[in-house]
């Protein structure tokens, strides 16, 4: 679908929903065409093309919202009955208690360069090629065999609101992980991403999985407890995802976050400077527009330690009597882009300055026991290593992180100077994000008893 | 598309992949349809209508395997075309895929229902759910989160073995969170009853009773809780909500064949459980562990797979011994096998992969009271809501919300957060007896890339377990 036939469908959306007496309508078209080449045991398992079109339409009426979303464009002859559907139900739903329209244009909405490389809208072959050179590269630094997968997505996505928000934006993504195993539980984990096919860089994610599952074939023993931790990329994918989308307005409301009633104090070191900043350029996750329609900017979630902001569509907003951050997803505000800002710290100063500490190189499957105290555990993996006077002495192996959010961000006391770009699998919480590494004094390792 | 110009692609579809000089192809058409209710604190937030639908299409040639799927009706030979060069392209650098022989018929199946769950008004799901709600509110909890989840999934599948398949599975399901909070104490339970079928299965589950029940569980654990044991061994009793997802994590993902075999390695991660294991002892003789997707009602329910193989109970785990890991087709032809019909695929534009559908511990013929009388000093850790489990799904943590300790043979004081971090060896060995209050609770089960959430049940009765450690933090 070109991006004309997108505005097309949502103006004619529009239309019927504002004819039927809707308050407020946003429509939200989605055209992307996604490839995928996963590979284990270092060989091609299969290569995926898939077309996603979505048409998500949020439709207000009398305080009472619906959301109505299909991946197929509906046909002229039944965009009424797609419109009328939603009608129909909407009616029977009670008036919500607090209720504030789309906000009004006009909006002028950022420049963001480098999103967009045509290149990635055929790119089959390369993607191939990217997945046997990240194999060769972990092949080459002693992995006995290799899985992963690389992706590319490229499109267009438009937004048209009843108030005055007409905005299109192509897109164009690609990134690669690479998992690099020695035994069966030696492992190590690259990943690379871009908005272009120049920026993907499979030697580099190749070799660095290869590199830490060698390491992590030498085994040591250090009890579970409290000890200094270093939490290299992507872990902090993980982590900073949980610290960042927190600040969702709705989960304050929902008491599904330990930042309630926080605003304004401190949460964290003076080190911890939190932001979602959509507005990168070449940023992974950048956007120039929110679902309600106004155009993104750069929030500060915790500055020095201190909690700043919440993140707000137009409804979380008004309960809070604040503005809208311009984070609006349909029903959960949400960040697009978290970033942390970068210290001083080499990651060999890192390293040095652990004293007998561990190093964590990803971390996953992150589960919460109680989202408003914030406890958790998450996995931990692909190189779980400790570090005595500076140097990495092995794996530790069985060690799982069991912490709660408010006492790592109160520890942190170092941050790296090096930020990465990252994506991951395994984002149940976060965005992508802009990250360095971050060293925690005295984080809680758990482990087996039995 | 709408369901009917949707079904008209398959034959379509089909003379246009013959065309090719595959090995193998199957097309599936798919239309998944949802509404849901979101509702806090008594207040419905937002109401969605979700549809999905288009055509796949997979194929095999040279060994490759080629994937490739639309939603636009006008792209359907550009996609056939598509899927032959993303089969063409693996088959150059990926390893030869094989599938097993399989017989294929003609059938069709679906899930009985009286009342269609899209078709009732909105406004009698919203009355339902303010009755789920009030027991709730009435008792001060200060935040309740609703999510109701209606849906469809109409599926029509064709391979050119012969195979043509149409499935039809409607479910139900509801998402209730809730979080207590008294002085500077916090407390959160979790509960989803879910369910195939008509509307009408909302009525078995008395959930305000349970609602009220746990609100009420919850009041009292942030009074009278005490803090549980730490670094000691002692019994432990896991309730029918813990088993089931014990069950699940420990037994179902790490016999998944795919993980065994390593495809999923990149992510989810690969298995502990070996190829060579089959016959082993991995629990004691009170253990047994089935996936069955043909239980009529279950949240997993379907009959056949999206590989066209007909459904059947599969024994993962039986007294004890490992009896029989799932598997697809790719992966039943790699370990010599039948496919035992495990192939699932949450939307027309997924790949079928290897997935669970209903699992749980299989009941004993004791009650939870005969479990506590044999306890003299211990833990019944009744619910969850935090867990995780390694990749190899070999290291696992359970952390309780309602629990109590046990003395004497009879429960006592609530006990707050117990921990329950073991290995799944560990875990199943240390079984002495099983109860007969088998329950289920319907999840969405992750795996895959992109990631594809299934429809299951967790099911599981209560569980003794003699002289496991309980760990900390």
């Amino acid at each position: 679908m070109f991006h004309e036939e997108s505005i097309g469908l949502a103006e004619r959306i529009l239309q019927l929903a504002q004819a039927r007496g809707a308050d407020d309508v946003a429509v939200h078209v989605v055209s992307n065409g996604a490839r995928q080449v996963r590979f284990s045991n270092s060989s091609v398992d299969v290569v995926k093309t898939w077309i996603e079109t979505l048409v998500e339409v949020q439709i207000a009426l009398d305080r009472r919202v619906a959301v109505v979303s299909t991946t197929s464009p509906p046909e002229e002859r039944s965009l009424e009955g797609f419109v009328e559907r939603a009608f129909e139900r909407l009616k029977r739903v009670p008036a919500r208690d607090v209720y504030v329209p789309l906000p009004e244009g006009p909006f002028d909405y950022p420049v963001i360069q480098g999103t967009y490389d045509p290149r990635l809208e055929e790119a089959q072959e390369e993607l191939v090629d990217a997945a046997k050179e990240g194999i060769d590269s972990a092949l080459a630094e002693g992995a006995e065999r290799v899985a992963g997968v690389v992706r590319s997505y490229a499109g267009h996505e438009c937004l048209l609101t009843s108030g005055g928000a007409e905005v299109c934006e192509r897109f164009s993504r690609v990134n690669m992980e690479v998992r690099a195993l020695v035994d069966d539980e030696a492992t190590g984990h690259g990943v690379t991403c871009s908005r272009s096919l120049d920026g993907l860089d499979p030697r580099r994610a190749g070799s660095e999985a290869g590199r830490d599952a060698v390491l992590a074939s030498k085994v040591v023993d250090l009890p579970a407890g409290r000890h200094n931790a270093a939490f290299w990329w992507s872990a902090m994918t993980t982590l900073l995802g949980v610290f960042g989308s927190m600040a969702s307005g709705l989960r304050a409301l929902m008491q599904m976050t330990p930042y309630v009633d926080k605003l304004g104090q401190r949460v964290g070191t003076e080190l911890v400077t939190i932001v979602d900043d959509p507005l990168i350029d070449g940023g992974y996750a950048s956007r120039s527009f929110d679902l309600e329609g106004l155009p993104t900017r750069r929030n500060v979630i915790i500055e020095g330690g201190v909690l700043k902001t919440l993140l707000h569509n137009r409804l979380t907003a008004a309960h809070f009597r604040v503005r809208s951050t311009a984070n609006a997803g349909w029903v959960f505000p949400r960040p697009w882009f978290l970033t942390m800002s970068p210290g001083d710290r080499t990651e060999g100063e890192i390293l040095e300055d652990l004293g007998r500490g561990v190093v964590v190189r990803n971390a996953t499957y992150l589960r919460f026991q109680n989202y408003r105290t914030g406890d958790f555990s998450a996995v931990i993996r692909d190189g779980v290593f400790l570090v005595e006077g500076g140097e990495i002495k092995g794996e530790v192996r069985g060690l799982r992180l069991s912490e709660n959010v408010l006492r790592l961000l109160s520890n942190v006391y170092a941050v790296g100077r090096e930020t990465r770009q990252m994506t991951h699998w395994w984002a149940e919480f976060g965005p992508p994000v802009v990250t360095p590494v971050i060293a925690v004094r005295d984080v809680a390792f758990t482990a087996a008893t039995a | 598309m709408e369901l009917d110009s949707l079904l008209s692609l398959v034959d379509r579809a089909q003379e246009m992949a013959r065309r090719y000089d595959a090995t193998y192809f199957e097309v599936r058409a798919q239309l998944d349809v949802s509404d849901g209710l979101f509702m806090r604190n008594g207040v419905v937030e937002a109401f969605s209508l979700d549809s999905t639908s288009g055509i796949s299409v997979r194929m095999l040639v040279n060994g490759g395997l080629g994937f490739a799927s639309t939603n636009r009706p006008d792209s359907l030979s550009s996609m056939i075309e598509e899927a032959y060069k993303n089969a063409l392209a693996a088959s150059k650098v990926g390893k030869k895929v094989a599938l097993s022989r399989e017989s294929f018929g003609r059938t069709e199946f679906s899930s009985p229902y009286r009342v269609d769950p899209m078709e009732v008004p909105v406004d009698e799901k919203v009355e339902y759910m303010k009755s789920v709600d009030s027991p709730a509110a009435e008792r001060g909890i200060a935040a309740r989160v609703l999510w109701l989840l209606s849906s469809r999934s109409v599926v029509h599948f064709v391979n050119s073995e012969g195979a043509e398949v149409k499935g039809d599975v409607r479910r139900v399901t509801l998402m209730v969170r809730l979080t207590h909070i008294s002085g500077a104490g916090a407390t959160q339970e979790f509960t989803q009853p879910g369910g195939s079928g008509g509307w009408e299965i909302v009525d078995g589950w008395r959930l305000d009773e349970k609602v009220a029940y746990l609100s009420d569980s919850m009041k009292e654990r942030l009074e009278k809780g005490v803090p549980a044991p730490r670094g000691v061994k002692v019994d432990v009793i896991v309730g029918p909500q813990v088993a089931g997802l014990i069950a699940h994590e420990s037994t179902g993902h790490p016999y998944e064949a795919d993980r065994i075999l390593g495809r999923e390695a990149a992510q989810a991660g690969e298995s502990f459980v070996k190829p060579y294991m089959l016959g082993q002892r991995i629990g004691s003789p009170a253990v047994t562990v089935i996936d069955d997707p043909t239980i009529p009602g279950s949240y997993g329910f379907y009959l056949y797979d999206h590989e066209g193989v007909r459904a059947r109970p599969r024994a993962l785990m039986r007294e004890g011994l490992i009896n029989e890991f799932l598997h697809n087709r790719e992966t039943a032809a790699e370990m010599g096998v039948s496919s035992n019909a495990a192939a699932r695929a949450n939307r027309f534009d997924r790949e079928p992969i290897v997935r669970m559908a209903n699992t749980y511990i299989a009941p004993g013929d004791v009650s939870v009271e005969e479990l506590i009388e044999g306890v003299s000093e211990g833990v019944y850790l009744k619910r969850f809501m935090e867990w995780n489990i390694d990749d190899r799904r070999y290291n696992q943590r359970y952390v309780g919300s309602e629990a109590y300790a046990i003395r004497g043979g009879r429960l006592a004081e609530p006990v707050l957060n117990p921990v329950l971090e073991v290995t799944t060896p560990a875990f199943y060995m240390s079984v002495d007896a099983v109860a007969k209050d088998l329950e289920f609770e319907a999840a969405t089960c992750g795996k895959g890339d992109p990631g594809q959430g299934v429809p299951v049940w967790t099911g599981g009765p209560s569980v003794r377990l003699r002289g496991v450690g309980l760990g900390g933090t």
